[in-house]
């Protein structure tokens, strides 16, 4: 029967796999052992892994200088049993047996949405998002550059391959996580997944721009505005985790939430906290498109004056709300 | 007869001397007079027994009482607990004062003393003529009493509230002190300066109805009771007037309504660079009502602008005239436990006849003298592609019927030709 012995990093990741028929297995640094090791802590003849008559595994300890350990870290005096599975430590170095029959985990099977993570990593999406950013810049500069600043069209424009730039940043240190944790490093989907964020957040913007004008700014459309960054913000970090981490699914939905409220939280405050006194500038929706862009038919005088009696009521009953309080 | 006399005086005085000498002297002789009745007014907080606010007051002959101004003492008036009076005689005399009325719309504070003067001061009951010599008498910056000589030039013009225009330098420590003309008469009490010698006097008549109205239990709910009353005034007075309506671009906007609001005027039109031209009107009615350091009110103002960019799409257009919409402030000046905070109703309007606009309606209520608010309102015409007009107004201290029915005639008023 064969063994398999396994040699572990610090985070008990697997850095080596070694398959030996025989039944005694020399573990140390020199170079005439079976499996040859690093750790300078660990002696050049260590220890040995040995199998018994009814096909049980020892692991005997060569009166090493650091000792050896089994489980819960118990010192091997002479030799102590090991079972498949089981790690063990010369000084510091862990290793793990199994033997062949140990069973495996079933197969993963691709996931669709893995899968298609995956396959946002192709140039072309990320050109495509990387354009409609773009368009978005073009726009904003088009709107808002007065004429007798038109020379700045090209310092305008040239931030747009700067924030590109230093979106990259985001994604370089998902990939450097996932190498760490020896994983695929994933760097073009995980940055095509950054740009598809900022695309749907410029779109998302655009939407809401149009979205408080037809609603005269009310709370929904306020509401809707911080939800919809909230939920592109909870996708991008799920696919990133997804990417990065073998985490349970749940953990890393749990974790994106956290990180995308945490990361509106200032919006959210914005909206959730009540005005100041001493805010001098008045908060309102000043959005304004011509016409055609409002969809609803507006109020005439009398429904407005009435509203405006509402508001009077509705200050009034502030006022004394505060004096009670 | 004593006017007679002081009159030929003045001929005999005039033939023989130059007049700045005449002046110096019957300042001195009034001085001299009355140095007894003018005091000096301190605010004195209770615990630390420090001085938080000093002016002038005088005392008055018939009822014996002190007269300064409401700002002088508004902390006692407000925080009865925390602040005390005391006045400071010019034989060094001190002693406690008592707030017996007070009247905020023009400034003036009686106060009850048991202190009493050789020559108190008396009322002038006619009003003088236009050029008389006048002497403000006060303690500017706690440095002692002074004597300011300077002329009478009528009430002021262009103003809501009667108020003395005085060719004199009036300091800030000199509010509250009196204004006599040769007799010694008081004919108004200093209450500002807006430099450069110029100085305003509240008349002495503003001061005789308050000596004559009856004493009130509850100071601030009389003053609530003056603020309601005072915008009431001023507001029937604007709503009563025919507004007069100037063209402003497309369209015509209201201009100088009423007396008391001014009008001034703007435009960026010479300015070709610019790809949106700009024209602003601006009207205010500026004179405030203080009722504490934090908190003032009674300001109107209205601003109007066009603008227009015949040269842009309507989507660039809308964008910078939303600029010209996104920057609404308060227009006075409140403490936290004075107001509450400002609640926006923001609506597109579609009027029967008229312009389609976005309007934006602020409004904040005043935390101690109820039915009063501060209104913020902004709205911009919607129907055109490539010109929009702003109309902007605030009002502080109104209460709801009046602030409804001058937005009404306000929006009204705009019109596109």
């Amino acid at each position: 029967m064969a063994v398999i012995v396994e040699v572990l990093n610090k985070q008990q990741k697997v850095i080596e796999r070694h398959k030996f028929l025989q039944q005694q297995v020399k573990l140390g640094r020199a170079f005439d052992n079976d499996v040859i090791l690093f750790n300078k802590h660990v002696c050049p003849y260590h220890a040995t892994l040995q199998q018994d008559q009814a096909g049980q595994w020892w692991l005997e300890d060569l009166s090493s200088v650091n000792g050896s350990f089994v489980s819960d870290r118990k010192a091997v005096l002479a030799k102590e049993p090991l079972r498949s599975g089981e790690v063990c430590w010369l000084g510091e170095q862990a290793l793990r047996l199994y033997d062949d029959a140990h069973p495996v985990p079933a197969t993963l099977p691709f996931s669709a949405v893995g899968q298609k993570l995956q396959a946002m990593g192709h140039w072309a999406f990320i050109l495509l998002f990387a354009l409609i950013l773009a368009v978005d810049q073009m726009v904003e500069i088009w709107l808002t550059l007065p004429k007798q600043l038109e020379h700045l069209w090209t310092v305008r424009l040239l931030e747009l391959p700067k924030t590109l730039l230093m979106f990259c940043i985001w994604p370089a240190i998902l990939a450097l996580w996932g190498r760490f944790n020896q994983q695929e490093s994933h760097f073009l989907p995980q940055l095509s997944l950054t740009y598809a964020a900022l695309a749907a957040s410029a779109v998302w913007g655009v939407f809401c721009y149009w979205l408080g004008f037809n609603l005269d700014g009310s709370v929904v459309a306020q509401i809707t505005e911080v939800t919809g960054y909230s939920l592109i913000l909870v996708a991008l970090f799920c696919g990133n985790l997804w990417l990065a981490t073998h985490w349970p699914v749940k953990a890393q939905a749990a974790v994106a939430v956290v990180v995308a409220l945490l990361a509106t939280s200032g919006q959210w405050a914005g909206l959730l906290t009540p005005p100041s006194p001493f805010d001098r500038s008045l908060q309102y929706d000043s959005r304004l498109l011509p016409l055609s862009f409002y969809l609803g038919k507006g109020k005439d005088m009398q429904q407005y004056e009435q509203e405006l009696q509402q508001l009077f009521e509705q200050v009034e009953q502030q006022r004394q709300d505060v004096d009670t309080q | 007869m004593l006017q007679k006399t002081w009159t030929s005086l003045l001929l005999l005085v005039l033939c023989c001397c130059s007049a700045p000498g005449y002046s110096a002297a019957v300042a001195e002789k009034v001085f001299a007079d009355y140095a007894d009745a003018l005091l000096q007014i301190k605010v004195l907080e209770h615990a630390s027994g420090a001085k938080s606010a000093i002016g002038s007051g005088f005392l008055l002959a018939e009822p014996n009482l002190v007269v300064t101004n409401y700002h002088v003492v508004s902390e006692a008036v407000l925080f009865p607990q925390k602040y005390q009076l005391e006045f400071l005689a010019q034989n060094q005399q001190k002693g406690k004062l008592e707030i017996v009325a007070v009247d905020v719309v023009n400034d003036l504070a009686l106060l009850k003393t048991d202190y009493t003067a050789a020559k108190s001061f008396q009322l002038q009951q006619q009003a003088p003529v236009q050029g008389a010599e006048v002497y403000s008498l006060g303690n500017p910056h706690d440095l002692g009493l002074i004597v300011v000589p300077g002329t009478y030039n009528g009430l002021q013009k262009h103003s809501f509230y009667p108020r003395i225009h005085f060719t004199g330098a009036i300091n800030s420590g000199m509010s509250g002190g009196p204004a006599v003309n040769e007799a010694g008469q008081v004919i108004g009490v200093n209450v500002a300066s807006a430099g450069n010698g110029l100085g305003f006097l509240v008349p002495a008549a503003a001061l005789q109805k308050l000596l004559t109205k009856q004493a009130v239990a509850d100071l601030k709910q009389d003053i609530q009771q003056q603020l309601i009353s005072n915008q009431q005034d001023m507001f029937q007075q604007i709503l009563n007037a025919n507004w007069q309506l100037k063209s402003f671009g497309p369209a015509t906007v209201p201009d100088e309504i009423v007396p008391f609001i001014r009008c001034w005027g703007t435009s960026n039109v010479e300015k070709d660079k610019d790809d949106v031209k700009r024209v602003n009107a601006f009207c205010n009615q500026p004179e405030e009502i203080f009722l504490s350091s934090e908190f003032s009110t009674g300001r109107i103002e209205m601003q109007f602008e066009w603008l227009q960019g015949k040269d842009l799409h309507p989507l660039q257009f809308f964008r910078r005239y939303q600029q010209s919409i996104n920057q609404m402030n308060a227009d006075n000046s409140a403490g936290e436990d004075d107001v509450t905070a400002y609640s926006c109703q923001n609506q597109l309007l579609s009027p029967a006849e008229g312009q389609h606009a976005k309007a934006v309606f602020c409004l904040r209520a005043y935390r101690n003298y109820p039915q009063l608010f501060d209104v913020a309102y902004i709205s911009a015409s919607l129907d055109h592609q490539q010109q929009g007009v702003i109309s902007h107004f605030t009002l502080a201290g109104v209460d709801q019927k009046m602030a409804l029915e001058f937005s009404h005639k306000f929006i009204g008023a705009v019109v596109w030709q």
